[in-house]
């Protein structure tokens, strides 16, 4: 636990460090760039010598992993589970980080056929970032906007290349060592059922192994959309390979911290105040969704809570408001990507390639066993909280009826009255009427808490609801990274509270349901993508390294956009990225430009004025160009200076001639 | 709190005792002190380049007839992946596997007793042999690992019966097949030291002779059987992608009992003893021992009284030791890296000499003991640090010269300052070029030309040409080129050097260059 989280507030606060100091410094250097890490590294030992092993440790049995011990004979080999996902996780994080970017002869290639287009970006912004670009920067896939992007994990990359770690080092070293932190992080929340949780979740599309006995990515098909977390999330989502040890982390720091420890040593919880509230805070700069569903645990948890609990979360809430505020401000291009975010009930139920005939179709194929037993997690749950009384809570009641009320009535004066809105107006208005009623008879329930499993069970569900009514990305499909925190949070639950409880021929039944079609999907996933896909030919990547090395690193550059541009991959801005980021990125209206810059690739006549609105400064004719654009007139080459050819083309620079 | 935590690390440190930490710290600065000293070995360049075909492939592709396990490949490979193309990244794993065999040796302390595990312990950190191989990316430092591994573990079910020896045990021999053939050698030879010390307990009983209540039952077995297999199929299977593979843990048998038959250039017939034609009558080894290991020497003369030993684990050693040392006479393949995998049970005899020679010589024995392992250290700086690539050293076996530098340094640094020099063309025009297609594995352009066959075009921005082919090139050369000797390695022609003058004009400041071919055209 305190290598984790010493672990995390390094990356942490070195990215938050170079932030600052790139912003104050008008871009990052190697000075600042050494100053962050040192600065973070002291950070990191005084989080390693701050953070409480001792209370994390007397309540390891409680993690479902502490439940394995049988008879003494036994006894030996109670980890022997884990020990198998520690192996599981190992052979995904070694084939998964070993082989993520490497040379292949003339080539630069990579392994998995999901990261193609997303290490491309990656790159594109570390690159970026260590080119020494103003922060917070331009975008460099699109002229008219700054970076929108959530790019805290590439924030530090680009610190580790400017200091001459050589980029894919970089990128394999941050990979393993996040894998590492994910599965010890897993370990402590959720236990061994939550290390194969993650690494095996699916539904029962990887049954279709028994037909054809091969094994293979069933899950990261189109139709599909529970893929694997792990190959098509953690791999090529960077953010996540911080988010969710961090998220992990703050989890297991508030289980122990307001449920496990006794009220007069809560003082002590895992972490100290200052680590807890830096993680969170500075969330939004590595992935907001995960922010997203950090908060919705909190206000639960505010809601579930004692008077003490309310207070910490108040204060620590409170605290992280403005610099919450300041990084979503950054990563949203001043909060113009909140236009992303829409009401559209249903995530990809209809969606044309993952979506069903039916929605039972639809949760069966995708989700398998999982819905059922959380549903029975729930009912259990509930009965039992109901059983010791303990389900009483005027806050948590009214808090549900007051969300209820308030989305219908949205709903009403949007669309206007339809059934369904209707309804839940009136069974809101009900829900706080009763709740009212039984604080009047009942007395007030202020400094009572909630059982643990009741404050995160409802998360869950809150952060699941969010996602099925919401649209968090233009491509509903990204709602994942948020709903898979309603998916982590269940987990231990579902182990101690329900499975856990079954006689043991049972209990490996279930564990074959829920995670065979993750486990053969996992690992045909790993299988594919032999010997690999063509990144870039690194001829071309170098000598347009080599010539753009001397432009200054703020200029724009038009050429065709395509996800794996040398540009790009050399960290420089251009016009237009790959249309597919741009979506994703919530830039809709696209096609005006990209119809500009087409103009001005084909040399029309009025060029230089379209050059001057799309902001280009350089031209670049290469292979791409060439082949993208065959009929162009390229004016610019009589009309402007090259500042560099070669056997990869030519940049024409438009403000010298 | 800083504090609280310093005075906790220095009571634990106190608690443990200074002296095989003292031993470690020797074992691990005379492994890393200028680790890079010696430019890749012909072997280390084998290895290297089959970890790049793994990166291409994605897997090692066992070859039976390779004689070689997947581990080191794999450890390799992560290891390269993680730390760069470099000798360093090479080496690292090796290393700490040798380092591993030094703490391993306290390890028996429960069997041998402590001090005699210290002195072996001692005595390995400071082996010249120890030291040098555990300073190459070759297999047989693993091999020591887990046949010292295996034995312990063999031992400590004897004695203690517990389960943590039966995985000793299995990882041992699991290790052993994952590492080299060669472990048929070594676990025929612990089953025959078991026999022969059966009948060397009818003839002077030791008193520790019962074997003890085993506490390990069944599903210890099973697990240690079925991790053992599990990895010996994971790898062997080329990690599930070649399935055929597996075949090859006994397809192996015919061309490696050909090879240890054979000899294949490493004969060792010099060293014959009587009958030339009769090779197990075979002093190499014993050789060696004199020239560099002067305790294993000595450990290897106290074997000569082994039924002294009261002790059972060290009369194992000992006749399992003298066993292997046969065995690996016998065997005509004689690479003197080989060495460390049978001589490490000797070290313990060397460290037992208190128990066997009478107490009357305790002080001479003493004196011996430190002259020995200080002679050995002697041996080990002069031979490590100085004359690591020296050919007349019977250890620097087909070492690769200083001499490659020539080409590699200026290369490696014009593509170090700008990585449009990866693309420069090289043609080595010459037979077994190891190691440099691993050390420029990542110049896409460089053509090997091994038998009669020419590149088209025979310019290039630099070449390597073997001595006898310089007549047929020199003739088709149109560009200038400054040239120099080069010789690779040992029982080599020497090459020439062609680097263009073009490109590498900063490295020769003012000195014309030395061949002008035809001109243009």
């Amino acid at each position: 636990m305190k290598w984790l989280s010493a672990g995390l507030t390094f990356v942490n606060l070195s990215t938050v460090c170079g932030l600052l100091l790139g912003m104050a410094g008008n871009g990052l250097n190697q000075l600042s760039a050494i100053l962050s890490l040192i600065s973070a590294a002291a950070f990191a030992l005084a989080v390693y010598l701050g953070t409480s092993n001792t209370a994390t440790e007397q309540n390891i049995s409680n993690s479902p992993a502490g439940k394995f011990s049988g008879a003494s004979r036994h006894k030996r080999y109670r980890h022997v589970w884990l020990w198998v996902m520690a192996a599981c996780f190992a052979l995904f994080a070694l084939r998964s980080f070993c082989w993520l970017l490497y040379i292949d002869g003339e080539q630069l290639r990579i392994q998995s056929p999901n990261n193609l287009g997303d290490l491309a970006l990656h790159i594109t912004f570390i690159k970026n970032f260590a080119n020494g670009v103003a922060l917070w920067p331009d975008n460099p896939i699109y002229v008219f906007s700054k970076l929108r992007y959530p790019a805290g994990m590439d924030l530090f990359n680009g610190l580790l290349c400017l200091v001459h770690v050589d980029l894919t080092r970089g990128l394999v070293w941050t990979g393993l060592i996040a894998s590492l932190a994910t599965f010890y992080a897993f370990y402590r929340w959720a236990g061994t059922f939550g290390i194969a949780g993650f690494l095996f979740n699916g539904g029962i599309a990887g049954f279709e192994f028994f037909e054809t006995l091969k094994f293979a990515g069933y899950q990261d098909g189109r139709t599909i959309a529970w893929k694997s977390i792990p190959l098509t999330m953690f791999v090529t989502q960077r953010g996540l390979l911080y988010a969710i040890p961090a998220g992990l982390v703050l989890l297991l720091h508030w289980r122990e911290k307001f449920f496990r420890i006794s009220a007069q040593d809560r003082r002590s919880g895992p972490l100290p105040f200052w680590v807890e509230l830096s993680l969170y805070a500075s969330m939004p700069l590595f992935h907001v969704h995960t922010f997203i569903a950090l908060s919705a645990v909190l206000v639960f948890l505010f809601v579930c809570g004692d008077s003490a609990i309310r207070k910490h979360v108040a204060i620590l809430i409170a605290a992280a408001l403005l610099p919450a505020i300041f990084f979503v401000a950054l990563v949203s291009d001043n909060f113009r990507a909140a236009s992303m975010l829409k009401w559209d009930p249903g995530w990809v139920l209809h969606d044309h390639d993952m979506g069903r005939d039916s929605w039972l179709e639809f949760w069966l194929v995708n989700f398998g066993l999982w819905f059922p037993l959380i549903f029975i997690l729930l009912a259990v749950s509930g009965a039992r909280a109901y059983k010791s009384r303990d389900y009483w809570k005027f806050e948590l009641f009214a808090t549900i009826a007051v969300i209820m009320f308030g989305l219908a009535f949205w709903r009403i004066i949007v669309s206007g009255p339809k059934w369904q809105p209707d309804f839940f107006l009136a069974f809101g208005l009900s829900l706080l009427v009763w709740s009212v009623w039984r604080v009047s008879r009942a007395g007030s329930t202020w400094n009572k808490k909630l059982p643990e499993q009741i404050a995160f069970l409802t998360a869950a569900i809150a952060i699941f609801l969010t996602g099925m009514l919401f649209s968090f990305a233009e491509w509903g499909w990204d709602n994942l990274k948020l709903m898979i925190w309603g998916y982590f949070l269940v987990l231990p639950f579902l182990w101690k509270d329900l499975i856990l409880r079954w006689d043991f021929p049972i209990r490996v039944g279930v564990c074959i349901a829920l995670f065979g079609s993750g486990f053969i999907s996992l690992f045909g996933g790993l299988a594919a993508g032999r010997p690999g896909f063509e990144l870039a030919d690194r001829a071309e990547l170098d000598s347009v390294g080599a010539a753009v090395r001397a432009l200054p690193p703020e200029s724009r550059f038009a050429a065709y956009p395509t996800y794996n541009h040398p540009l790009l991959l050399q960290g420089r801005k251009i016009v237009l990225g790959y249309p597919g980021h741009l979506w994703t990125e919530g830039f809709n209206n696209y096609e005006n430009v990209e119809r500009k810059l087409r103009e001005l690739m084909d040399g029309t006549q009025n060029w230089r004025e379209i050059a001057r609105a799309l902001r280009v400064r350089y031209i670049f004719w290469g292979r791409e160009e060439k082949l993208n654009y065959p009929t162009s007139k390229r004016p610019w080459e009589a009309a402007a200076l090259p500042v560099a050819s070669g056997s990869w083309g030519a940049i024409y620079d438009l403000e010298n001639r | 709190m800083l504090r609280n935590q310093l005075d906790a690390w220095k009571m634990r440190l106190a608690e443990t005792g200074w002296t095989p930490w003292l031993i470690l710290g020797l074992a691990v600065f005379l492994r890393f002190f200028l680790l890079g000293i010696k430019p890749p070995h012909f072997d280390e360049g084998i290895n290297g380049w089959f970890v790049d075909q793994m990166v291409k492939n994605g897997f090692y592709r066992y070859d039976p007839t390779n004689y070689h396990g997947p581990l080191h490949f794999y450890v390799l490979l992560l290891s390269q992946t993680l730390f760069g193309r470099n000798v360093w990244a090479l080496r690292l794993p090796v290393v700490l596997v040798s380092i591993s065999c030094v703490w391993l040796c306290f390890k028996f302390d429960l069997l041998v007793g402590r001090n005699v595990a210290r002195m072996a312990a001692l005595a390995m950190a400071v082996s010249p042999g120890f030291v040098f191989y555990g300073r190459y990316s070759i297999h047989e430092v693993w091999l020591v690992l887990f046949s010292m591994l295996f034995i312990l573990g063999l031992l400590g079910l004897w004695k203690f019966g517990t389960p943590n020896y039966l995985w000793y045990a299995g990882i041992g021999l699991a290790g052993m097949i994952l590492t080299k053939e060669t472990y048929v050698i070594h676990v025929g030879c612990a089953a025959l030291a078991g026999t022969v010390l059966f009948f060397s307990n009818r003839l002077n009983p030791l008193p520790d002779a019962r074997l003890a209540r085993q506490t390990w039952d069944y599903l210890d077995l099973a697990f240690v059987i079925a991790v053992g297999a599990f990895a010996i199929v994971f790898f062997y299977s080329g990690t599930f992608f070649h399935w055929s593979g597996i075949k090859g843990l006994y397809q192996f048998y015919p061309a490696w009992f050909a090879t240890g038959h054979e000899g294949h250039g490493h004969e060792k017939e010099a060293y014959n003893l009587i009958w030339k034609n009769h090779s197990w009558i075979n002093y190499y080894w014993v050789a060696l021992m004199a020239r560099y290991e002067w305790p294993v020497l000595g450990g290897l003369t106290l074997c000569v009284f082994c039924q002294r030993f009261k002790n059972l684990s060290l009369r194992y050693l000992a006749i399992y030791g003298v066993g292997t040392l046969i065995a690996y006479s016998i065997v005509n393949y004689k690479t003197p890296w080989c060495i460390i995998s049978f001589i490490w049970p000797f070290l313990f005899i060397f460290g037992a000499a208190m128990l066997v020679i009478p107490l009357r010589y305790r002080l001479v024995t003493y004196v011996a003991s430190i002259v020995l392992l200080c002679a050995s250290l002697g041996s080990t700086i002069w031979l490590n640090y100085f004359r690591c690539t020296t050919d007349t050293e019977p250890y620097v076996y087909v070492q690769t010269y200083n001499d490659i530098c020539k080409l590699t340094r200026p290369l490696l640094q014009l593509a170090k300052r700008d990585p449009r020099y990866y693309q420069l063309t090289g043609h080595m025009i010459r037979t077994s070029a190891y190691p440099l297609p691993w050390i420029l594995g990542d110049f896409p352009h460089i053509g090997y030309y091994e038998h009669e066959n020419l590149p088209a075009k025979l310019d290039a921005d630099f070449l390597l040409v073997q001595e006898d082919r310089i007549k047929e090139v020199e003739p088709k050369l149109h560009g200038s080129y400054y040239t120099t000797p080069l010789k690779i390695r040992a029982y080599q022609d020497t090459s020439k050097l062609y680097l263009s003058a073009k490109i590498f004009r900063e490295f020769f400041p003012g000195r014309p260059p030395d061949f002008m071919g035809k001109g243009p055209g």
